[in-house]
């Protein structure tokens, strides 16, 4: 049945709502999608921002080890890259007068044809053949490898930093400044259209950055801290890590002998070290989890200083910290007088150790002066108390092993840190301890690499005046003078045992004596063997020697020893020696063995350059008060005595000598050179300079060095000292104290009454200081960190 | 016959289209409010990202800065203000504005406003978070310095309509000086 509807008509506005609404709400949604689009956008943006600028940041690390690689390929003689040599040595037209430059093989890729001698041809046949990368296109457009020799600009094609499609990359350019020390990288990275720049300067410069590097055993005693790094090339030749022949290095604690308590936890605490060190830096982290293991079980061995590392300082700590607040108080008027009022002194027992180690690493702010009285103190530098602002460490910096750790451990029995003590303290970027360290990173050595490293010392000492006698040259005019100056006959004096004061002497010396005389620039003849007493040296002090000393009897002939009847007799009759085209019956004739004691010298010590190392022959000894100074404004030397009259003669002095002598306060490669003032008197610190140079060193008492200390010799059985028997471990550098229990026979014991103390060595690397000219090194391209720049796009 | 509403039906009319306008006046009121939040917050995100970037970039290229701690065995320091030494040896000083609620530069004796609405107040602590936590190692050498802005968004562009809704923005980003990257 169909029902008719009414005919109603419909009249609202439902319809007319909905429309509205539903615009509403569409326009709604579709600005807030923009709005969430834009903001995706904006996001995508940063990220890419981010991309590129971290790809940047990549191709700056990529160009730093490529500089790195490629320039430890020059190996130079001048000792400091200034602008002209360093322009030289990029383009490669470094001429006669640069010295030697020679240029090794790349490793780890082959250039078929070189691209040309200098650091940018250099570093454009590395882009070219020892990257294996796919070639990109930055924005659609090929860049390919430009090298520009006339204005110095490299610039390389993209590097992708992923392997996949659309990867961000990097382009990276080098230029050489207008200051031809200075290397200017720019890397920009790319990240799908954004790019960002980062910017760095490396400078060329020639440096060994070691304070103690040799290729014989180095000892490093008691009471003595090494702030630079150690490089041992012991250890590589064969039959080297036999026992008998010692270990690459030894490192000793500095808390031993102090404590019977402290010694046996020292003990436990290197057994566990040798077990349980992940890291190698003679530590152990309470939280870490292979470490920690080392402490389970032991008490003693704390986190006393609360550092976050148990070492031997914290259980020096656990035993003298009296009233365990975490410091150990020796000086507490010091202590008062740097904000620390009502202390009590807790630790006296050696007062060397204390101030060794409260003045170790003065710079403690890193502004690059010394604030003694300020923010330093505030650090913890010479504040009378000794804690973790001290920054105790045996060494700061990393050692470097060219033997094997296996091997080595192997041969000793016993893990290398039984041997090594101390807390070795490297930086954040460096391991603290490697072995297996090859070239450029530790380069050996050799007495032959000095051929012209000496010229300039030798050219110096030529313009003073002759050495003389009793009535001419300097000799003659020092006792003209009536300033007391004295010289006695050898004949007149007593045979003195060499070395001087052992009781295992393998040589006697009748020593003439100059007494109380002023050298300037002079050269000491061959055959002197001379005693010089409270004299001073200004200048270049040259010791002649015969270089052609291969005879293995040149270190014998003419040797004596006491004959029982209150004389002495030939040690070996018959002996001669073949050197310099002579035949002797006693080199010592045509070799210098000196002792200067009391003695200052203004300046450096150089000589002639012995092809073999002959230790009864040339050797020099420095004993009681030596002093060494070249800065005018040193402050140790402001506090003597004669500091008026040292300090008007330095500054006398050409400041371009000045310059030269800083290089190097001993030049003595391939002679045996012992210095030590061994009444451990604080206030006649030995302070060497720049890179100290011999055969073999021996230094005792207090000395600071600040510098590089290089050995040359590598003692080889069968050759030189050793071709009539021996073992190597006779020939070592030995730096600060070891005592009878260390099989030192020249040390004092510690119980003995008469003991005067462990001394106060102080090895400080100077990565400012000058090389002499000479010695062949590879060059390095360090980088700038203050002249990091970032920036949009290039 | 006469067709129409009687008052009941107009009364019941009435309150059905109201309650029909409310309805949608607040689902309106709400959507405005929400478009007003998400176009400040992304207005105010986007400007900070700016800011917060440039503020990385000049830490990181920064080669000395201020202020330190106290004593010098302290290493971590809150600031309401950080200064920034160039390469070229010049200083600049951020520094938060309580008062107005802003982060200043300021450079050769001129202050300008980098950021506004930053309030580093947040909903569950009434006292106010310092921007810039410098952390130092021993000495002056600024290891890392982390900035955290929290700011009110505002796009200075918005209708009575959109109501008051201000969810506060935080801004957090960290940067170590390049300078002291290279020197280890």
């Amino acid at each position: 049945m169909n029902i008719p509807r009414p005919n109603i008509p419909r009249r609202g506005v439902s319809s007319v709502l909905a429309m509205m609404f539903l615009v509403l709400f569409s326009s709604l949604a579709a600005t807030m999608a923009v709005v969430a689009q834009g903001n995706l956008r904006t996001a995508h943006s940063a990220l890419r921002v981010s991309r590129s600028l971290s790809a940047a940041e990549s191709g700056l690390v990529f160009a730093t080890r490529r500089l790195a690689t490629e320039s430890s390929r020059f190996v130079v003689e001048k000792g400091v890259i200034d602008d002209g040599f360093g322009e030289r040595l990029w383009f490669g037209t470094t001429t006669p007068g640069d010295g030697a430059v020679v240029v090794g093989d790349p490793e780890g890729y082959a250039v078929p044809s070189p691209s040309g001698p200098g650091l940018l041809h250099a570093l454009h046949d590395a882009h070219m053949h020892a990257d294996d990368y796919p070639l990109l296109l930055d924005d659609g457009v090929i860049v390919g490898l430009q090298m520009d020799t006339a204005s110095g600009v490299l610039v390389v094609p993209p590097i992708q930093v992923g392997t996949i499609d659309g990867d961000a990359y990097f382009l990276l350019r080098y230029e050489l400044l207008d200051d031809g020390r200075f290397v200017r990288v720019t890397s920009e990275g790319v990240d799908t259209g954004i790019r960002r720049v980062v910017q760095m300067d490396f400078r060329l410069d020639k440096r060994i950055e070691y304070a103690v590097l040799g290729p014989n055993r180095i000892m490093i005693g008691k009471n003595v801290l090494v702030e630079g790094p150690i490089g041992s090339l012991y250890g590589v030749e064969t039959e080297e890590l036999a026992p008998e022949n010692g270990d690459p290095l030894v490192l000793r604690s500095d808390f031993l002998d102090l404590d019977p308590a402290l010694d046996a936890s020292l003990s436990v605490l290197h057994q566990q070290l040798a077990l349980y060190d992940a890291d190698g830096d003679n530590r152990l982290r309470p939280n870490h989890p292979l470490e920690a293991d080392g402490l389970v079980g032991h008490s003693e061995l704390q986190d006393w200083d609360g550092n976050e590392y148990v070492d031997d300082f914290d259980l020096f700590l656990g035993v003298f910290d009296a009233n365990a607040d975490g410091m150990v108080v020796y000086d507490s008027v010091a202590a008062a007088a740097a904000g620390q009022p009502g202390l009590s002194d807790e630790f006296a027992i050696d007062l060397q150790l204390s101030s060794l180690i409260d003045r170790a690493q003065p710079d403690r702010d890193g502004d690059g002066v010394l604030t003694p009285g300020g923010t330093d103190r505030s650090l913890g530098y010479l504040d009378g108390v000794l804690d973790v602002r001290d920054l105790y460490g045996k060494v700061h910096g990393r050692i470097a092993f060219a033997a094997e750790q296996a091997a080595w451990e192997s041969a000793h029995g016993s893990g290398w840190q039984s041997i090594v003590q101390g807390p070795v303290r490297s930086t954040d970027a460096q391991a603290s301890v490697r072995f297996e360290v090859t070239e450029p990173e530790l380069v050996e050595v050799t007495t032959e690499m000095f051929l012209n490293a000496t010229t300039w010392f030798e050219s110096k000492s030529l313009n003073g005046s002759a050495f003389g006698d009793g009535s001419s040259g300097q000799v003659g005019a020092n006792l003209g003078n009536g300033d007391g100056a004295e010289f006695l006959e050898a004949s007149t004096q007593a045979h003195e045992s060499m070395p001087y004061g052992s009781i295992g002497a393998y040589d006697w010396y009748q020593r003439p004596v100059f007494r109380n005389m002023h050298f300037v620039d002079v050269r000491i003849p061959a055959g002197t063997n001379a005693l010089f007493e409270d004299c001073t040296f200004e200048g270049v002090t040259w010791i002649e020697s015969e270089s052609g000393c291969a005879d293995p009897n040149w270190n014998y002939a003419g040797s004596i020893e006491p004959d029982g009847l209150g004389g002495f007799a030939e040690r070996f009759p018959g002996m001669t020696a073949d050197g310099g085209g002579s035949t002797y019956v006693d080199t010592r004739v045509a070799s210098n063995n000196i002792r200067f004691h009391d003695c200052t010298f203004l300046g450096s010590l150089a000589g002639d350059r012995p092809v073999e190392f002959t230790h009864w022959r040339n050797k020099l000894q420095l004993t009681g008060m030596t002093r060494f100074y070249i800065d005018p404004d040193d402050s140790d030397l402001m506090e003597q005595s004669d500091a008026a009259e040292l300090q008007s003669r330095l500054l006398a002095m050409d400041p371009d000598d000045l310059d030269q002598l800083a290089r190097s306060s001993i030049l003595m490669p391939g002679w045996s050179v012992d210095v030590g003032n061994f009444d451990n008197d604080d206030s006649t610190r030995v302070k060497l300079t720049g890179t100290i140079v011999a055969g073999v060193l021996d230094i005792r008492g207090t000395a600071q060095v600040d510098g590089t200390l290089l050995m040359t010799y590598r003692p080889q059985e069968d050759v030189g000292p050793l071709y009539y028997g021996g073992s190597p471990d006779a020939f070592n550098t030995t730096i600060g104290y070891f005592g009878p229990v260390d099989g030192d026979g020249e040390g004092q014991d510690p119980q003995d009454p008469d003991f005067a103390g462990f001394g106060e060595i102080v090895l400080r690397y100077d990565p400012n200081a000058k090389l002499p000219d000479g010695i062949p090194w590879p060059v390095q391209l360090n980088p700038e960190p203050g002249t990091y720049w970032e920036g949009g796009s290039s | 016959m006469r067709r129409g509403f009687n008052l009941i039906e107009v009364i019941l009319a009435t309150a059905i289209t109201a309650l029909v306008l409310v309805a949608v006046m607040v689902a309106l009121d709400a959507s405005f409010k929400a478009y007003r939040a998400t176009t400040e917050s992304t207005s105010s995100g986007v400007a900070g990202r700016i800011v917060l970037e440039r503020l990385q970039g000049l830490i990181r290229n920064g080669v000395d800065f201020a202020p330190y701690p106290g004593t010098l065995s302290a290493t971590i320091i809150e600031s309401d203000s950080l200064d920034i030494q160039r390469p070229d040896g010049s200083w600049i000083v951020l520094a938060w504005d309580a008062e107005d609620s802003a982060l200043t530069w300021t450079e050769n004796g001129s202050t300008y406003t980098v950021l506004e609405g930053v309030t580093q107040l947040t909903e569950n602590d009434p006292l106010p978070h310092a921007p810039f936590v410098l952390e130092y190692q021993l000495g002056r050498h600024l290891h890392r310095a982390t900035i955290d802005l929290h700011v009110i968004p505002d796009d200075e562009q918005h209708l009575d309509i959109e109501g008051t809704l201000q969810p506060v923005l935080r801004l957090v980003g960290s940067a170590t000086p390049r300078n002291l990257v290279w020197n280890r």
